[in-house]
């Protein structure tokens, strides 16, 4: 039942199937994704606030005022001039660290997802396609990892490897990999048989030819979507993670782990909780936002439900 | 029909089995094993004699064995419900699971009955009366929903409950026989912050449902021989427009699964979820061996109760 079916971290739910209509040059396709975006004007704002965020992160060793660790003021300064918004109970400034938080979000989030996705389209096209005992030592595995609802599989791996930020990179790998399998499958399953895939073999293409000039090319848009869909879910298990602890080390400034640690002194220091709070909401918000416009652009069937 | 029970009972159990082995496997390939978690508890210097008392323990616990051979082990022992002793907690692992599970088995069915009964609701009413303001609220809050994992909203939650109402967590669990008003007095919190997470997604899924079916002839006809607004809703549309919504619902168990170790965890629900926690924060491997199992039993039981549900509930789908 799964199968033929992509359930999206966030709810999406749909049945997907190759797209015949693929525009010949890749350069249309980059035009008609660019008119496409200015008249989503959700997608667009969403795109802007994740833009500035990734702006913030990538900048943040120039941007962040102070050192996201060092005691530079005394604890628990509200917000004000100096320190815009206020200090942590160690007197580290919370600006800084939500901007170095933005760093580690951003990096946490690509690396796994682009890792993951990359590798899981690659391997469930090629295992798909060529079928064999690989193919199914490959579904076994996979109905196995989806066996465990994702958080409870990514705190599995996270008690037995231990905090770091690689780990949780490892973790989301985990997580990730078998759904790009699972979702690639049915496509190159039906890509297998088509017309055009028979008349290539027909006129004597090898096998690797087949496999990346006529599947991979038709699994560029679920790529892209399985990517972009899966940004936010990445930021909120990592996020997650490090709310209860086993995610980030302590000492690196994780948003998740900000919150956490916020609970505690929530009545003293509410600005210690808003903030981060409003800093996870943001950038969830905005990538599930982006990821939904952009897989409206590339696959316009998968539009029908969830609107 | 028969075809399709058999094919799905032969997939359970390789999976549920998959996900113990596993499990096992992955506590098991990393350095630093039981016996030395154990042993260096305090956190010393490894002498002669702490090396002699981890060989022991390793012969003891039989983790001298091959992994494969000590899973052969462990699976027969759970199989007549031993499930092993917990190194933190200093019980049997069953009794601990038996203490909990229902704890957790009442707040996922109080968070399913809330989610059920803010989502379909609000859903309809969103689809009866599109763009107009009871929809653009409906959508803002399914939109927030979607936006908030399930940490943030028990987090905010708990803040204000703290801050407006001077609520705070319990103490101690007070179980349903015991006394039914003060035990939901402790569980309405966390099930209605897991309520809010996973009705989201159900509310945009009902109204894009509803909008759909109140499109068909069928509904038109309805209004057409004179039904009144609310018999044409709700014994015309809805009952057509349910159906992946039921679906929808099983497919969040994971979600169900997972929100439950959070909400637990923040509110102090003493129940599976936060056992999950303390298991993985002290490394407790037979217990979170034990928890983790459970967990994908009752997930994957609901995947398929729910995958035969739809085949039975839908005249429509064949499986061939």
């Amino acid at each position: 039942m799964r199968d033929g079916v992509l359930t999206g971290p966030q709810g999406h739910t749909a049945s997907l199937r190759p797209t015949p209509t693929m525009v010949p040059s890749s350069l249309g396709r980059t035009a008609r994704a660019a008119r496409a975006s200015l008249r989503q004007p959700v997608g667009l704002l969403s795109a802007v606030v994740v833009f500035v965020l990734a702006t913030l992160g990538i900048l943040s060793a120039h941007i962040a005022p102070y050192s996201p660790n060092e005691t530079i003021f005394s604890p628990y300064l509200p917000p004000g001039a100096g320190v815009l918004l206020g200090t942590d109970k160690l007197g580290r400034d919370v600006l800084s660290r939500l901007i170095w938080g933005a760093r580690l979000t951003f990096y946490v989030g690509l690396v796994s997802v682009g890792v993951s996705i990359t590798l899981g389209t690659f391997w469930g096209i090629v295992t798909s396609y060529f079928g064999g005992p690989v193919d199914t030592l490959t579904q076994r595995c996979v109905d196995m990892l989806m066996a465990l609802p994702p958080i409870v599989l990514a705190l599995s791996v996270m008690a037995a490897v231990g905090q770091s930020v690689n780990n949780v990179i490892l973790a989301l790998g985990i997580l990730l990999t078998p759904t790009a399998i699972r979702t690639v499958r049915p496509i190159v399953l039906s890509i297998r048989e088509t017309a055009y895939i028979e008349a290539a073999r027909a006129i004597g293409c090898s096998r690797a030819r087949i496999v990346l000039r006529h599947i991979v090319p038709n699994c560029v848009a679920i790529y892209i979507v399985l990517f972009s869909i899966n940004i936010g879910y990445a930021v909120v298990v990592e996020a997650s993670l490090s709310f209860l602890g086993v995610g980030i080390p302590p000492d690196e400034p994780s948003w998740g782990a900000m919150l956490a640690a916020s609970m505690v002194d929530a009545a003293r220091a509410p600005w210690l909780m808003i903030f981060p709070a409003l800093a996870i909401f943001l950038a969830v918000l905005s990538l599930n936002l982006l990821g939904d416009t952009i897989r409206d652009i590339f696959d316009p069937r998968l539009r029908r439900e969830l609107r | 029909m028969l075809t399709y029970l058999v094919r799905r009972l032969l997939l359970f159990i390789p999976s549920l089995l998959g996900a113990s082995l596993l499990i096992f496997v992955l506590m098991r390939v990393v350095p630093g094993d039981i016996a030395e978690i154990l042993v260096f508890q305090a956190g010393t210097e490894a002498s002669e004699v702490q090396q002699k008392q981890v060989q022991q323990l390793r012969s003891e616990l039989g983790l001298d064995l091959p992994v494969l051979v000590q899973y052969g082990e462990w699976l027969a022992r759970a199989a007549r419900g031993d499930l092993g002793y917990s190194y933190t907690q200093r019980q049997p692992v069953f009794e601990i699971l038996a203490e909990r599970v229902p704890r957790s088995m009442e707040l996922a069915l109080l968070t399913l009955v809330l989610a059920v009964a803010w989502a379909i609701p609000s859903g309809v009413l969103s689809a009866t009366h599109q763009n107009r303001w009871i929809d653009l609220v409906a959508r803002l809050l399914s939109v927030c929903g979607l936006a908030l994992p399930i940490f943030l909203i028990g987090t905010l939650m708990l803040f204000l409950l703290v801050r407006l109402f001077g609520w705070s967590p319990p103490l101690e669990f007070v179980s349903f026989s015991t006394s039914p008003s003060e035990n939901l007095k402790q569980l309405i919190w966390p099930a209605l912050a897991q309520a809010f997470y996973i009705g989201a997604p159900i509310a945009r899924l009902t109204r894009s449902q509803v909008v759909e079916v109140l499109g068909e002839d069928y509904v038109r006809t309805a209004r057409a021989k004179g039904l009144g607004e609310l018999a044409v809703v709700y014994r015309h549309a809805l009952k057509n427009a349910v159906l992946p919504v039921i679906t929808f619902i099983g497919w969040w168990a994971g979600r169900l699964l997972g929100g439950i170790v959070v909400v637990e965890t923040i509110f102090s629900v003493p129940g599976m979820g936060s056992t999950l926690m303390q298991a993985v924060q002290y490394r407790d491997y037979p217990l979170l061996q034990a928890v983790v199992t459970f967990i994908a039993l009752v997930f994957l039981t609901t995947t398929l109760v729910v995958d035969l549900l739809y085949a039975r509930l839908d005249p429509r789908v064949r499986y061939a």
